[in-house]
């Protein structure tokens, strides 16, 4: 491996720490232990194929790490910019590491050692069928379900022990999710954008933002209860990514919605996600939405990865057409 | 025959039957109620019986003739235990605190010119009547209440059947909070605070159970709507959702117990119109109305029986997937506001064997009303109990509810029926939960 030299490294840590706390841009990652003794060790939280070749400088991590972020509230940067040669730099290249989750419910083992990482900026779909976990592996993220064994970090954030820390970063849209019926679809954007800020001007903004993300303009004054079932999809989504999250955890986006209002959905997300450099985590039973949106793709089945990796990279390894024909030949149906 | 009528009749009975909320409301629950009720209205009117009987009766002897003599011993004969004191007034017997030095909640006086009415009756002036007075202590609303007058009735005439018809009267007299209200059937007060003792837990049944569907609904739609899965992502305290959902649900309920007592207040004032009695009836003038402390403690009484409810429902509704399978679940609360509502229509409960008592007692939602009863009759003491009671039984029940949303069982926890046919199988439940 190589070694960084000392004065990037310096100067890295210091970019990182000004930029957190100027509320600039998002800070620059730092891939190694400044305080160990061997500058060779694998980076913890980095799958070992990602970290070498980070550290052989095939992959730009900081290509999506460019967006104003919120300020500063990680008391690890806080400590690194008082003393940064004393204290050990989180891996910020890493939205979600996810190490040999397993989550029981009764006699029903839903998540088998699951491990999967995903970085910064990165689209990343699971796709699997019914029951496979995908769902349960979203809330565990999304921090409503305790995973039984394992362990997950969202942000270097632990999900268990500091759950309410990541609920300020992450946006969570469940499978048909719904709105209050007797909100209007401005009543409901402005009730849930208050949890992440008081301030008015910023609320206004951020109200106005969903209402164009949505698409709904004036029917957005209507209750929820007299919206379609695309429509309210709209609604959520823009709720989920109206705050700007720096992860959004989407379950089924485009689930059970018509062509226009799917296409409409993925759009939205697609063009987010490159703008505002969002992290997201998806599932999905479309394989062509799939496709179409993700930069990698973990295929899931009885709680286990059986095969991840781009979509492109899959479709060449098991030459198939599209990711359909993968996940076929993958569980043993072609 | 309608075409296809058969075929839809079949299906919503299937539909109906295998409901368990149907099923618990229609048919296991009047099962259940009514030989309950049936039992407790039984057990108490016998033990009232019982302890009538075995009641020392104070009997103030004015008179000291023989017919005075032979009506305390056919009052002894008939297994009355009789203790006789003479020359007192009704006024001195309160003042001297005779009733509770012989244990005793009633006394019959003896006039002075007892004999010599008898005599005049039964030699054949019969316009003349010798008269007993009966003074009982009232002790608040319900059946068993007047057992002890009626008692002293029916030993009246039984005398009049042996010696003449009619020759006896005796004159009801009752003594509320120490006071003699001269001429005012203890019977008649009582069937008279019976039929406003009904309207209250009516009532009280009417907005316990609506306000705690309302609160069961309030968590459950948040389930059904999926709502509630991104409120818990969001960056808000779990307890704040739940405190949120209990006041607007106490808010209402505040609301509601304001309306409660102000419509109760009016009842009280306005029911005793065209009671037939001898003396005209007024409640307030009585005394048996309650002070505005005593509205104060009811108030506060009926309020936090509301919020422990309110509690509860939420807890319970935190179990069911939507808001039916949530109101089924409330379903099972309600015998515990109909029996004891039902029940004290009817009973006083410090006419109870103790028990019963501790067992209304137990129930937090029974003490409203009888903390209605007991501010009438100005036992302030039974309603705070009521108060504190309840009170600690609601921060019990809040706590569990603040766990439960602390942690992923609000999403998970599911009561299991464990009759076939209810609700879902495990592998649907599992399957929603991947």
């Amino acid at each position: 491996m190589r070694k960084p030299s000392p004065l990037l490294y310096k100067h890295n840590i210091n970019q990182t720490i000004n930029t957190r706390l100027n509320h600039s841009t998002r800070p620059t990652p730092t891939y190694w232990n400044p305080t160990s003794q061997s500058i060779q060790k694998p980076i913890e939280g980095l799958s070992p194929p990602y970290a070498r070749a980070l550290n052989k400088g095939a992959i730009d991590c900081t290509e999506h790490i460019s967006t104003p972020v919120k300020p500063c509230t990680n008391k690890a940067l806080y400590k690194l910019a008082i003393n940064p040669e004393k204290h050990w730099c989180p891996t910020l290249s890493l939205a979600v590491d996810a190490k040999s989750l397993v989550k029981q419910f009764g006699n029903i083992r839903a998540l088998d050692g699951l491990t999967f990482s995903i970085n910064q900026g990165e689209i990343y779909g699971l796709i699997g069928p019914n029951g496979a976990g995908k769902t349960t592996a979203l809330r565990i993220v999304s921090t409503l379900l305790l995973p039984t064994s394992g362990s997950i970090r969202v942000f270097d954030l632990d999900v268990v022990n500091q759950a309410a820390e990541i609920r300020k970063i992450i946006s969570y849209l469940p499978e048909e999710a719904g709105a209050y019926p007797n909100l209007s679809g401005w009543e409901y954007l402005e009730f849930m954008a208050k949890f992440n800020t008081k301030n008015s001007s910023i609320l206004r903004e951020t109200i106005k933002e969903a209402a164009e993300i949505s698409g709904l303009g004036e029917r957005l004054k209507d209750k929820a209860k007299t919206y379609s079932k695309g429509m309210k999809r709209r609604l959520l989504v823009a709720r989920a990514l109206m705050t700007k999250p720096k992860l959004a955890v989407l379950d089924e986006p485009a689930s059970g919605l018509d062509v226009l209002h799917a296409y409409h959905v993925r759009e939205i997300i697609k063009r987010y996600v490159k703008e505002h450099s969002v992290t997201v985590l998806l599932s999905s039973h479309n394989m062509l939405e799939v496709e179409y949106l993700c930069n990698r793709v973990a295929l899931l089945n009885k709680g286990k990865i059986i095969v991840e990796g781009k979509p492109s990279e899959l479709k060449q390894r098991f030459n198939s057409q599209n990711l359909e024909e993968v996940f076929a030949k993958v569980v043993g149906y072609a | 025959m309608l075409k296809g009528f058969q075929t839809i009749l079949i299906k919503e009975l299937k539909e109906l039957i295998r409901d368990p909320k149907i099923l618990l409301g229609m048919v296991i629950f009047p099962l259940i109620t009514f030989p309950v009720l049936g039992a407790v209205l039984g057990y108490a009117q016998q033990t009232a019986q019982e302890q009538a009987q075995k009641a020392t009766l104070l009997v103030v002897n004015n008179d000291g003739g023989n017919w005075s003599q032979t009506f305390i011993d056919f009052l002894t004969a008939s297994g009355v235990k009789a203790t006789v004191i003479s020359n007192l007034t009704p006024e001195q017997v309160l003042e001297q605190g005779l009733l509770s030095t012989y244990n005793s909640s009633q006394f019959l006086v003896i006039p002075a010119n007892f004999s010599a009415n008898m005599t005049a009756h039964t030699s054949g002036d019969t316009n003349i009547t010798a008269v007993v007075n009966v003074y009982g202590v009232f002790q608040g609303g319900g059946i068993l209440s007047n057992v002890g007058s009626s008692n002293i009735n029916v030993f009246v005439s039984s005398f009049n059947r042996q010696v003449a018809p009619d020759v006896v009267y005796a004159a009801q007299s009752t003594i509320i909070k120490g006071e003699i209200q001269a001429g005012i059937d203890p019977a008649t007060l009582s069937g008279l605070m019976l039929s406003q003792s009904i309207a209250l837990p009516v009532t009280m049944m009417i907005v316990l159970t609506y306000a705690m569907q309302i609160a069961a609904t309030s968590v459950a739609m948040e389930k059904e709507e999926k709502t509630l899965e991104t409120l818990l992502t969001v960056p808000v305290d779990r307890f704040a959702i739940l405190m949120g959902k209990l006041s607007s649900t106490i808010i209402v309920a505040g609301f509601a117990a304001v309306a409660f007592m102000i419509g109760y207040n009016y009842m009280l004032g306005s029911a005793t119109m065209g009671i037939p009695s001898a003396v005209p009836i007024d409640l307030v003038k009585l005394g048996l109305v309650p002070s505005p402390f005593g509205y104060l403690l009811l108030g506060i009484s009926l309020f936090v029986t509301l919020l422990s409810g309110l509690a509860l429902a939420v807890i319970m509704s935190a179990f069911a997937a939507d808001v039916r399978g949530a109101q089924a679940l409330i379903g099972y609360i309600y015998p515990l506001i109909y029996i004891p509502a039902i029940a004290l229509m009817y009973l006083d409960v410090n006419t109870l064997p103790t028990a019963l008592k501790a067992v209304f007692f137990a129930i937090p939602y029974s003490q409203p009303i009888i903390a209605s009863k007991a501010v009438i009759i100005g036992d302030y003491a039974t309603v705070a109990f009521g108060i504190v009671y309840v009170a600690a039984f609601t921060l019990v029940v809040m706590y569990v509810a603040s766990r439960l949303f602390a942690t992923e069982k609000i999403l998970t926890a599911k009561l299991k029926l464990r009759r076939r046919g209810f609700g879902k199988t495990r592998t649907e439940k599992t399957d929603q939960l991947l």
